[in-house]
C-alpha cells in the first residue's frame, strides 16, 4: 500500500471515529434528557450534548493539519496543538457530564430500592 | 527522553476519554437495571475504553521508542553516506525502512482502535435509546 493511500485511510478513520464518538456521548445526552423529563431531574443533558464537540473539532482540525492544502510547519503545529487542547477540554466536560449523571443514577436507584 | 507540551495534553485529554468511557460502561450498566434488561451492552463501552487505552500505549510506544530510534538511524545514515562506508549503508537504509513501516502501522492502528472504540461506543448508546423509545 502506497504512503499517500496509508495516510487516506488514516485520514478518514480519523473523521469517523470522530464523528462516531460525537454521536456515541450526544445518544448519550439524549438518554439523559428522557430521564430529566421523566424524574424531573437536572441530568446535565446540555453539557452531555454539547462537551463532545470538541471531539468533532478535533478531528476536523487533524483533518485539516493532514491535508496537502496546509504547508507551512508552523501553522501545522499550531493546528495540532490546538486540536489536542480541544480534546482536552472535551474530554474533561464529557468525564463531568458523565460523572454528574451518574450520581444521579445512584441516587435514582436508591429511591427505586427504598420504594 | 524529551518531553513535549502538546502531547502531554494529548495523553491527558486521551486518558480523561477514557475514563469518560468507562464511567458511560458502569453508567448504563445502572440503567440497564433500571428499564430491567439483562442484555450486556455495558460490556461495549468498557471494551471501547480498553480499545482505547491500546491506541494510547500504541501511540507512547512509538513517541518514545520507536521516532528516537529512527533518528539515531538517520544520523548514522547519513553519517556513512558521508563516509561512503558500504558495509554499514545496507544495514542503516533497512533499518530506517523497517522503522518508519513499523511507525505507519502503528499509526493506523492507533486510528483503527479509535474507529473501533467510537463504533462500541455508539452502538452501545444507541442501543440503549432504542430499548427506552419502546
Amino acid at each position: 500500500m502506497s504512503d499517500n493511500l496509508a495516510q487516506l485511510l488514516i485520514n478518514a478513520e480519523a473523521v469517523a471515529s470522530g464523528i462516531l464518538f460525537w454521536a456515541g456521548f450526544l445518544v448519550f445526552g439524549f438518554i439523559a434528557r428522557r430521564y430529566s423529563v421523566v424524574f424531573k431531574r437536572a441530568t446535565f443533558h446540555t453539557l452531555l450534548m454539547t462537551a463532545p464537540s470538541g471531539i468533532l473539532l478535533y478531528a476536523l482540525l487533524m483533518m485539516i493539519k493532514s491535508s496537502p492544502v496546509i504547508k507551512d510547519a508552523s501553522t501545522n503545529m499550531i493546528i495540532q496543538d490546538s486540536a489536542y487542547g480541544v480534546l482536552l477540554i472535551s474530554a474533561v466536560f464529557c468525564l463531568a457530564g458523565i460523572i454528574k449523571f451518574n450520581s444521579l443514577i445512584d441516587e435514582l436507584l436508591k429511591y427505586k430500592e427504598q420504594k | 527522553m524529551k518531553f513535549d507540551a502538546a502531547l502531554i495534553v494529548y495523553y491527558a485529554g486521551l486518558l480523561i476519554l477514557i475514563a469518560a468511557i468507562a464511567i458511560m460502561g458502569v453508567s448504563l450498566k445502572k440503567l440497564t437495571s433500571i428499564v430491567k434488561e439483562k442484555k450486556l451492552i455495558w460490556l461495549l463501552p468498557v471494551f471501547a475504553a480498553a480499545v482505547l487505552a491500546v491506541s494510547l500505549a500504541s501511540h507512547i510506544y512509538a513517541t518514545f521508542t520507536m521516532l528516537p530510534q529512527l533518528s539515531v538511524n538517520i544520523n548514522a545514515l547519513s553519517q556513512a553516506a558521508v563516509s561512503q562506508d558500504a558495509s554499514r549503508l545496507e544495514p542503516l537504509k533497512a533499518a530506517v525502512a523497517s522503522l518508519k513501516s513499523g511507525l505507519v502501522f502503528l499509526k493506523g492502528l492507533s486510528f483503527t482502535c479509535f474507529l473501533l472504540a467510537s463504533a462500541m461506543l455508539l452502538a452501545s448508546t444507541s442501543i440503549y435509546l432504542r430499548w427506552i423509545s419502546k
